[in-house]
């Protein structure tokens, strides 16, 4: 069993053959790091939670995938805040599949999103002047009717 | 608490799984997002998503040459659900054919003078490239009866897309305006069209076909070819030794394992013998496929395609009230003998040419009242396709969701 330490204190104990779906936790387990625990500094409580459902839903359904297909369907019918705190520990913890799952959610809801629109959900600062969104726009005029 | 900000190669990993029409839009985003998707690694990386994905448009549009030059473009997984595109009109004619596509590219040639401009052309991002020069004389090709004959693919480890195009330059004028046909050998041929069967018939210079079948001396003509490579962007002449084939089509579709294939006929003292003829784009090389046998005197319908990227061999025998299709596919590329046939199917009805096979084993054709039929294999029903088009005889080629010439 290893344990493992969110950022807020919080302890999860999960099965080594399981936790090991992250590279980063399998690389730490090799380098022997994790004697007593490894702490997740990056990854609230909440969100650890959430990630170990999956992996633990992943190791023991593995062969079973129409089930894997609704649980991941259900999985990621969550706020925003939450898919992009669950994407920052995939991507921190490295775990493939969580990755890819997530990142996939975000592309089919932006999708057909306007401009301004994805601006605001990532964040982004519009450092085009007028004219040169405007040309851009122009040139290609059809996507955006 | 207030959202994380995503690192960047995350949402790079987000954009890289979006069609390449919301790229295009997302490129307005911030100048950071714009040099990314317009980066050549990060549209190579797309492109290699989207084909692996099967993300792929189905163009649908007029083979007519009197037909306004319009298609829809319908997605693949969902041809319910199309878009209606005009090819731009800056193209050199208003009538252009879909010639081929690959890995997100389509060729297009006017239907005047076929072969002679050709463009690139990326319908996802409506994105075109004229290729008008050519290092062969083309203008030779002006005159009555000489044809061009094009072929296209993208070469996986060169990155590179390529087109062959065989001109047949007629040594001499006077052959056309010759009613008798007296400079040809053949005695056992009382016309050209009905006794090869593999000759598709295009609305355009008909006058071609007569000059195919001539003597297999090439006295009368010669044959030059040229290869164009994208990433060089320019033509290079191919030396051959002999040209012995007569080729049945202007262009084909069949790229596979980095050769383009045309069914051509071979001719021999007694009989014609019919055949596929490759050419490897990257070693830019000729070689002869022997076809599968089947019975020619009933068939009538064959093409070499392209099934589950493997090279197929297509035959229609009409029945009375129904269609023979047979498929073949060759196992192992160049090996006859690993020919084998994959599907046998009576279809209820006619398969109008042309149709295309699409991925998930059907045969996709325009139906009645303007709609679209899809024949599946595996059920062996024909649904219709609710999708309205308007043109009345389609012409369908698939192309992969991509930002290549962005």
């Amino acid at each position: 069993m290893i344990v493992l330490n969110s950022s807020d204190g919080a302890t999860f104990e999960v099965e080594e053959s399981v936790a090991v779906q992250s590279q980063t936790i399998k690389h730490m387990i090799e380098d022997n790091c994790a004697d007593t625990s490894i702490p997740l500094p990056n990854v609230n409580g909440v969100t650890l939670a959430r990630v170990l459902e999956y992996i633990k839903k992943h190791a023991e359904a593995k062969d079973d995938e129409e089930g894997l297909k609704s649980f991941d369907a259900e999985f990621v019918k969550v706020d925003q805040a939450s898919l992009f705190e669950i994407i920052l520990a995939a991507n921190y913890l490295d775990i493939k599949g969580l990755l890819d799952l997530t990142c996939q959610t975000v592309a089919d809801q932006i999708k057909d999103l306007t401009v301004e629109e994805v601006r605001a959900i990532f964040n982004i600062m519009n450092d085009f002047t007028p004219e040169e969104e405007a040309k851009l726009r122009n040139d290609h005029a059809w996507a955006f009717e | 608490m207030a959202q994380e900000d995503l690192p960047f190669e995350v949402i790079v990993t987000i954009l890289m799984l979006l069609p390449a029409e919301s790229l295009i839009r997302l490129m307005c985003v911030s100048k950071a997002w714009y040099a990314l998707i317009t980066n050549a690694e990060f549209i190579q990386n797309h492109l290699q998503i989207m084909a692996s994905r099967g993300n792929e448009y189905i163009l649908c549009g007029p083979i007519k040459v009197f037909s306004p030059a319009k298609s829809d473009l319908l997605c693949a997984k969902d041809p319910n659900f199309a878009y209606k595109m005009g090819v731009p009109s800056t193209f050199d004619s208003r009538h252009c054919l879909h010639v081929s596509s690959s890995y997100g590219l389509v060729l297009m040639s006017g239907a005047y003078n076929f072969g002679k401009t050709l463009y690139l052309w990326n319908p996802c991002i409506r994105k075109y490239k004229c290729i008008s020069s050519s290092c062969i004389d083309i203008k030779k090709s002006n005159r009555l009866g000489s044809s061009l004959v094009v072929g296209f693919g993208y070469l996986n480890q060169a990155n590179d897309y390529k087109i062959v195009r065989i001109v047949y330059i007629e040594k001499d004028d006077d052959h056309f305006l010759d009613e008798d046909n007296d400079y040809m050998d053949g005695d056992d041929h009382d016309d050209i069209g009905g006794d090869v069967n593999e000759i598709i018939e295009m609305e355009i210079d008909e006058d071609i076909s007569a000059s195919k079948a001539e003597s297999s001396s090439n006295d009368d003509r010669t044959t030059e070819v040229e290869v164009y490579s994208l990433t060089r962007d320019s033509w290079k002449k191919v030396e051959i030794q002999s040209f012995r084939w007569f080729l049945c089509d202007y262009f084909t579709r069949a790229f596979v394992n980095n050769c383009v294939h045309w069914m051509v006929f071979y001719r021999r003292v007694n009989e014609d013998e019919s055949m596929i003829l490759a050419f490897d784009l990257e070693k830019e090389a000729f070689q002869q496929i022997t076809v599968p046998h089947y019975e020619d005197d009933v068939a009538e319908y064959v093409e070499s395609i392209v099934h589950k990227e493997a090279l197929g061999f297509v035959v229609i025998y009409p029945q009375e009230t129904t269609e023979l299709c047979s498929l073949w596919e060759m196992k192992e590329y160049g090996l006859v003998e690993s020919w084998s046939k994959v599907f046998n199917v009576e279809v209820g009805g006619t398969i109008y040419r042309p149709f295309t096979i699409t991925k998930n084993d059907q045969i996709m054709f325009k139906g009645e009242n303007q709609g679209l039929s899809l024949y599946s294999f595996q059920s062996q029903e024909i649904k219709t396709v609710t999708v309205k088009l308007d043109s009345d005889e389609l012409d369908f080629l698939s192309t992969v969701d991509s930002l290549i010439l962005l």
